[in-house]
């Protein structure tokens, strides 16, 4: 069975189901199935949101005989946080039974999966690919969710509680089977440890290791195609994606508004326009740029866009917009990297994702999959920010000014956990010895010449011919100089040429007429020091210079 | 072309799946058509109307209507009763999210129904709750004409519930060869949600051949997609002499509605060709919406 599953090659759901068997018996590539759930794995591609859902089913259920990783679990707490599939849910929640080790944060997803699914449950077939419970008997997704709590027991104890109240007033949601399920599920949590006895609550731990909330390395921060990118907000106003996101921190949101999941783009809009109010209750709301941008940019016009924020309460102004890329939806996709798979234009399943973007446009860090927390969220945002003290005595909060956009590695991808720390000296070193290297590197035939030239200069006197070569090597050394100062004279700075010349004399003159000691090897360093000056641009130059004593620009100024 | 073939399959055929089912039960259910008026049936459908509060605190008394519905040998106006029974509980039974999982299962059973009143109406209400078993058999039936349990229109218009199937290229098909109007008519409704077949009813709008019920749907789905194009074809639309009332009426109200202001006062050709179907022998719609454009943009 190929690896490879796109294009024209694409496997049909029934030989999908297959490699998904094949892989479950194959331990060498089991690892594999974890990378099926990522919903932008072409696998999805041009798939139908009912064919998604049999697709992730058959992966999920495939590790209740494997064992569920820990490269997997954070999709099947995904599930039972946002989900509203019948056939999804049963299967994360009977597959969270085969993780290594029951753990006390599992238990609060179960109870958000059971007020999910109460009103939309069905009879699912768990043993049939797609899960569809025609004639013969099934499980349902609210009995699944119910026994993986029992499976969790003293974990379990902090939902006691809820379930507790659930059973004393039923609302009509339990049939009076599940009714019975409940009860034991409930005896079963009280019976497994004294009441005052609960396990220490590792929920903190738990959720960071599980790869909702990632650290961008600088690495994989994008690429500099993407602030060409052209974006249309709410009024129809249209920016470029360097324009509007450079030179402050955002926070992007990204949702569709023909999105049928409630907990997904509608409850993450809503959230947006919670962090608006927050941010504002800070004084932060012109320091912190704010921004949703859809995944359904043909449809989502800009009256819909502004009907569907309006509805959420989303502030929208010049810092703060809904978007659509009218041209350039491949570089936002390269940008983000959003978890999202089409049918034709359409979404046909996400996940849940929020990214905090630095004043260069560059994502730092996002939240995904796990409904993230709005606090969190803004912690990481004014992070980005730097505070500075007003002449008055105040305390003002300034952005960090965009650096230079670093082309990204071809094929190069998120990461977890890269300390900030490190990152930042990592990318000091990197922004001082990338010019430098770029500088000494010849890219041109004339600097093929020059390099030629003094290098052979240089060991001239070593040479037994050398009386022969010394015209050659100064001919040439002298096209050089020539080249420096046609240059020179284009970029309106001759400092290059002038430091060329320099060694030049040192090397011809000193080093090779009056035989001077020292003078070849300065005459080396001149002529390099010209090469680097000349590679360099006038305006790098300048922004060094102005640079220097000052790091930050206030916002306020702005 | 085989889309052809899947309308008469479905309505004047009954499937395959249908036939088998009709077959293991033709004795029996002949027996009881035939009384399908009588007296017990009257009492049982009586009976049926009167117990949907409470059904589903009774698990034996839900139990005994879902096999009613799922009883291919009961008369047909029982079992009509019997489902309208249970969706009359979805509204009013406080608890019918407890049984609903049995509803749903219930209603699978019988998508292959011998009767076509049973097939449409279970299919609708799976097609509604965006059930993937019961979209997996209606765009097999479009696909392959020989497995479908509706005729093309419905199982279009039942597809059409849920923007996330895989339904759109089926539509365009059925746009270029469609098996019947109201076929075509169906698949232009489903694709008014696709931003990717704006061209498809750009072009139907401007063919001149086409029926004017026809590039009126082009007309509204081209707004909902692409409002500025509507716009163009619009006002092509109202200065052209050959065209229809009905289309230039309904090209006109657009322009009103969702043209800008200052564009329409500018545009002296499309005011003085509005002044004159104001007071020309059109029909009193296309009078009435012409008077409402001057109103709202003359100079």
């Amino acid at each position: 069975m190929p690896e490879v599953l796109v294009g024209r090659d694409r496997l049909s759901e029934v030989q999908f189901a297959a490699y998904v068997a094949e892989l479950k018996t194959d331990p060498a590539r089991s690892s594999l199935l974890a990378d099926l759930l990522k919903e932008d794995n072409p696998v999805y591609e041009q798939r139908g949101t009912a064919a998604t859902v049999r697709m992730r089913g058959c992966i999920l259920l495939a590790f209740e005989h494997l064992g569920l990783p820990g490269s997997a679990l954070i999709y099947v707490l995904e599930e039972l946080d946002n989900g509203r599939d019948a056939y999804l849910l049963a299967a994360a929640a009977r597959v969270l039974r085969s993780s290594a080790a029951p753990k006390p944060a599992m238990a609060a997803f179960l109870i958000r999966a059971l007020t999910n699914i109460r009103d939309r449950d069905d009879i699912v077939n768990l043993q049939n690919y797609g899960g569809y419970s025609v004639s013969e008997p099934g499980t349902t997704a609210v009995r699944e969710i119910l026994e993986s709590l029992r499976w969790l027991g003293v974990n379990a104890r902090a939902v006691l509680p809820g379930l507790e109240a659930a059973r004393a007033k039923p609302d009509g949601r339990f049939s009076t089977l599940m009714l019975d399920e409940l009860d034991r599920t409930i005896d079963a949590v009280r019976r497994s440890a004294p009441a005052n006895e609960s396990p220490e609550d590792d929920c903190c731990g738990f959720l960071s290791g599980l790869g909702a909330i990632r650290l961008w390395p600088s690495s994989s921060r994008g690429t500099t195609r993407i602030h060409a990118a052209v974006l249309e907000d709410q009024d129809g106003n249209k920016i470029k994606f360097g324009d509007f996101f450079r030179g402050q921190p955002s926070i992007v949101a990204f949702f569709y508004s023909r999105c049928d999941n409630p907990r997904k783009c509608s409850l993450t809009i809503a959230k947006l326009a919670r962090v608006q109010t927050m941010l504002a209750d800070q004084g932060l709301e012109n320091c912190i740029r704010t921004a949703a941008i859809t995944y359904d940019p043909e449809y989502d016009l800009p009256e819909r866009l502004r009907g569907y924020g309006r509805s959420r309460g989303v502030r929208m102004d010049g810092g703060h917009r809904m978007l659509r890329a009218t041209d350039g939806m491949g570089a936002l996709r390269a940008h983000f990297h959003p978890g999202v798979n089409f049918i034709e234009s359409l979404v046909n399943r996400h996940r849940v994702e929020v990214y905090v973007l630095n004043a260069s446009g560059e994502v730092v860090v996002s939240f995904e999959r796990i409904r993230w927390d709005e606090g969190a969220v803004i912690d990481q945002a004014v992070k980005l920010l730097t505070p500075l003290s007003s002449e008055d005595g105040r305390s003002l909060t300034v952005a960090v000014p965009p650096q230079p956009t670093r082309r990204k590695e071809p094929h190069s991808s998120p990461e977890t956990d890269v300390s900030p720390g490190n990152r930042s000296v990592a990318r000091e070193i990197l922004a001082t010895a990338l010019p430098v290297v770029t500088a000494f590197l010849p890219k041109c035939p004339m600097c093929w010449v020059a390099y030629l030239s003094f290098l052979g200069i240089v060991s001239l006197r070593w040479v037994s011919y050398a009386t022969w070569l010394f015209p050659l090597f100064a001919g040439l050394m002298l096209i050089n100089l020539g080249s420096l100062w046609r240059r020179g004279l284009r970029r309106d700075s001759l400092a290059g040429f002038y430091f060329a010349a320099a060694g030049a004399f040192s090397i011809l003159a000193l080093g090779m007429g009056l035989n001077l000691p020292f003078a070849a090897p300065t005459g080396v360093v001149l002529t390099l020091v010209g090469s680097l000056l000349n590679a360099v641009s006038p305006e790098t130059l300048r922004g060094f210079a102005r640079a220097a004593p000052v790091k930050q620009t206030s916002n306020a100024s702005r | 072309m085989s889309m052809k073939k899947t309308g008469k399959t479905a309505t004047k055929k009954r499937p395959a799946a249908a036939k088998k089912a009709s077959a293991a039960t033709a004795s029996g259910a002949k027996a009881k058509t035939a009384g399908g008026g009588s007296r017990g049936d009257k009492e049982q459908i009586r009976a049926l109307s009167s117990m949907s509060g409470d059904i589903c605190e009774d698990a034996k008394k839900l139990q005994s209507v879902l096999d009613m519905i799922k009883d291919a040998s009961a008369p047909l106006p029982v079992r009509m009763a019997a489902l309208q029974t249970m969706l009359a509980a979805s509204f009013s039974a406080a608890n019918f999210d407890a049984c609903r999982p049995d509803f749903l299962a219930a209603l699978r059973s019988v998508v292959a129904d011998p009767e076509l009143e049973i097939r449409q109406r279970v299919l609708g209400i799976l097609s509604r709750e965006h059930d993937g078993y019961a979209q997996q058999v209606l765009l097999d039936g479009l696909r392959e004409p020989a497995k479908a349990l509706l005729p093309p229109e419905k199982a279009l218009q039942l597809l059409s519930y849920d923007i996330h199937t895989e339904a759109y290229p089926v539509a365009r098909q059925i746009i270029q060869n469609p098996p019947n109007p109201a076929a075509k008519l169906e698949a232009m409704r489903l694709l008014a949600a696709d931003a990717a077949s704006a061209p498809v009813f750009e072009k139907i709008l401007r063919n001149k051949r086409e029926p004017e019920d026809v590039r009126q749907l082009s007309a509204s789905a081209l707004h909902g997609l692409d409002p500025q194009k509507l716009q163009e074809h619009a006002r092509k639309i109202v200065l052209d002499k050959s065209e229809g009332d009905q289309l230039r009426a309904t090209s006109l109200t657009a322009i009103t509605q969702f043209a800008k202001h200052p564009d329409m006062i500018k545009d002296s050709a499309l005011q003085k060709r509005v002044d004159e179907l104001r007071t020309g022998e059109g029909s009193a719609a296309l009078k009435r919406v012409s008077r409402r454009f001057l109103a709202k943009f003359s100079r």
